[in-house]
């Protein structure tokens, strides 16, 4: 199966191609940003370096978030527009756990976040299996940093962070927890994209798919603490004119 | 030589469009999604919200483009897609997908300014004659635009402040009319009578520039200064006083603008070119000096189709993008350097 894999959720850029699970390609940028310039060329680049043809594709891989919203976006547009045009295969896999993918030789629990500022937090709590396949222990949120700290307190487990900014957060994990293994690191491999891609469904109704933001907009918020239930129903927003 | 059909993109601010155009005159398709019931909710269109929505209704609205067109990708001769100006959020939605279908079909890709779409509605109705003027006025835009040839655009003159189209929501607010208020206020000025008198700003002065503020500040004024003395308000009266307003305004500069710089064609673009107001204005008005051009409703709101009108100039030219194409929130015409020293 030929396999083009993307994840921009965060400030680096990561497509990488395989054949099942063995890479071909891969392009890491780690050049903050500019997403949206540099995401369309490096699929480019990397399916041609592959010698695949557009049309040899079979599955796309995409990071669906959490993350940065517009970054997870990118991706999701991209990812489906591709696969629907092309009549490819689309998984959408959590940008957390193919973060927590990186971490190899644990057998803790892993703990992938990304910063949300305010001293919150998007993260999950992740574990290998027997077989080496990573499961999902603790779903992925939107959580504030401490209150994350004290669910992973029921977990009894030894604990592995990574993520960026950890000079912010550093502090606070190792006051709860000073023997917890701490790896600075937020760039998704292409090998870690692709592991857990390849075992994970299929969308189904790729018109459908979008990214999984983890949290409401501040507006929709605001405005749903005033409706009524009846009025919180309807979710009919979109009209074809 | 054999028909250019252009597969075009809009997604700049809360509606999703995509269209297929024959020729740049030709409409074959144009599905239009609106979120404007969702914005409604906020009173304005919230950008974050509208990028979610964009990427839930972008394969649908490419879907239904492509059928009811009854076109396959080999049909098509290019990707067009909107890179500005409007909500950066909201742009890159139709920009991404715009580019996966130009790189998976192998298409060459053609970014279009949104105003020059605006402009070139005219042409799916009319056939443009250069030099023309363009009124462009909507939600984010009143300019005066000369259009000196096929896809040469010189603003001469723009507003200083608030957009008309904002001028119309801010008032229909105060009024109590949901967003976007545009069309209410235009069917009550039919109603009402001008008792108010706003002051005409910058009537004037002798550039070809607008400015909506004040005579949003003298309906606030006026509304206020009314709840005060607790005397009430006929909002009928208040809306043909202020639409009254408005269109003086975009006839005195329009006019000025036809006089310096003579043209066969006025093109009326944008969404606030569907008022009916100004329509009969500028048909009693002008329509004995120039040849007017209305897009009618559908196309002078945001839709895919006047992007894949003017993607057509633009492609023969062989102006192409390339997959770096990025959005450009504040896109612009260039501003006519000489006109100062023609007035
Ligand atoms: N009949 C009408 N009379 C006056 N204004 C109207 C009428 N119908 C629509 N409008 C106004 O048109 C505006 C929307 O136009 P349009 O969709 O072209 O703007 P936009 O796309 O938001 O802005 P821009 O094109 O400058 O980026 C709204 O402000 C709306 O109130
Ligand atoms: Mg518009």
């Amino acid at each position: 199966m030929n396999i083009l894999a993307i994840d921009t959720s965060a400030a680096p850029l990561t497509i990488a191609t395989a054949v099942d699970q063995k890479i071909i390609a891969q392009a890491l940028d780690v050049g903050m940003k500019s997403h949206s310039v540099k995401l369309m060329p490096a699929i480019d680049t990397v399916v041609k370096q592959t010698g695949f043809k557009q049309s040899d594709i079979d599955r796309i891989i995409v990071a669906q978030g959490p993350g940065s919203f517009t970054g997870i976006r990118l991706a999701v547009t991209t990812a489906k527009m591709l696969a629907w045009t092309l009549d490819a295969q689309l998984v959408g896999v959590s940008s957390l756990a193919v973060l927590a993918r990186n971490v190899r030789d644990f057998s803790g629990c892993i703990v992938p976040f990304f910063d949300a500022r305010n001293g919150n937090v998007f993260a999950g709590v992740y574990q290998e299996d027997a077989a080496g396949d990573l499961q999902n222990v603790l779903q992925d949120s939107h959580i504030a940093l401490l209150d994350l700290l004290a669910e992973l307190q029921k977990l009894h487990q030894p604990l592995c962070f990574i993520g960026q900014g950890m000079d912010v957060y550093r502090n606070q994990i190792l006051a709860t927890y000073p023997d917890a293994k701490i790896v600075e690191d937020n760039i998704p491999t292409g090998q870690s994209l692709v592991d857990i891609g390849f075992k994970s469904p299929i969308v189904e109704d790729i018109d459908q798919f979008v990214p999984e933001y983890l949290r409401q907009t501040q507006a929709e918020m605001l405005w749903a603490q005033k409706q009524s239930t009846e009025v919180l129903k309807n979710n009919n927003y979109i009209q074809d004119v | 030589m054999s028909d250019v059909l252009i597969l075009a993109f809009e997604s700049s601010c809360d509606e999703t469009s995509v269209a297929v155009v024959k020729n740049g005159r030709e409409v074959l398709s144009n599905i239009i999604a609106t979120q404007i019931k969702s914005h409604q909710r906020f009173g304005g269109v919230v950008p974050e919200v509208a990028s979610r929505h964009h990427v839930e209704q972008i394969i649908h609205c490419t879907k239904l483009a492509l059928k009811e067109a009854q076109v396959d990708y080999q049909d098509l001769a290019a990707v067009a897609v909107t890179y500005g100006p409007g909500l950066v959020g909201s742009l890159l939605i139709g920009l991404m997908a715009a580019k996966a279908i130009s790189w998976a079909h192998d298409l060459p890709l053609i970014g279009v300014n949104h105003l020059a779409g605006h402009i070139y509605a005219a042409n799916l109705v009319a056939e443009i004659k250069y030099p023309a003027l363009a009124l462009v006025v909507s939600g984010g835009h009143t300019e005066l635009v000369y259009v000196k040839a096929a896809g040469e655009f010189e603003i001469l003159g723009d507003t200083r402040d608030d957009a008309v189209g904002e001028a119309y929501d801010k008032v229909g607010r105060m009024l109590g009319i949901s967003y976007p208020a545009g069309k209410t206020i235009d069917q009550w000025a039919h109603e009402g009578k001008d008792t108010y008198n706003f002051p005409r700003a910058m009537l004037h002065e002798n550039n070809l520039n607008f400015s909506f503020s004040g005579i949003k500040s003298a309906v606030i004024n006026t509304l206020h200064h009314a709840e005060q003395v607790g005397i009430s308000i006929n909002k009928k009266d208040v809306a043909t006083s202020f639409q009254n307003d408005i269109l003086d305004i975009l006839l005195a500069k329009t006019q000025k603008a036809l006089h310096k710089y003579p043209v066969q064609q006025l093109i009326v673009a944008g969404g606030v070119a569907a008022n009916s107001g100004l329509r009969e204005r500028l048909q009693q008005e002008l329509a004995n000096q120039v040849e007017l051009i209305f897009p009618p409703l559908r196309l002078c709101g945001d839709n895919a189709a006047m992007i894949g009108a003017y993607a057509y100039i633009k492609y023969q030219k062989n102006q192409f993008a390339s997959l770096t194409l990025n959005a450009d929130p504040s896109l612009d015409f260039e501003y006519c350097n000489n006109n100062e020293s023609l007035l």
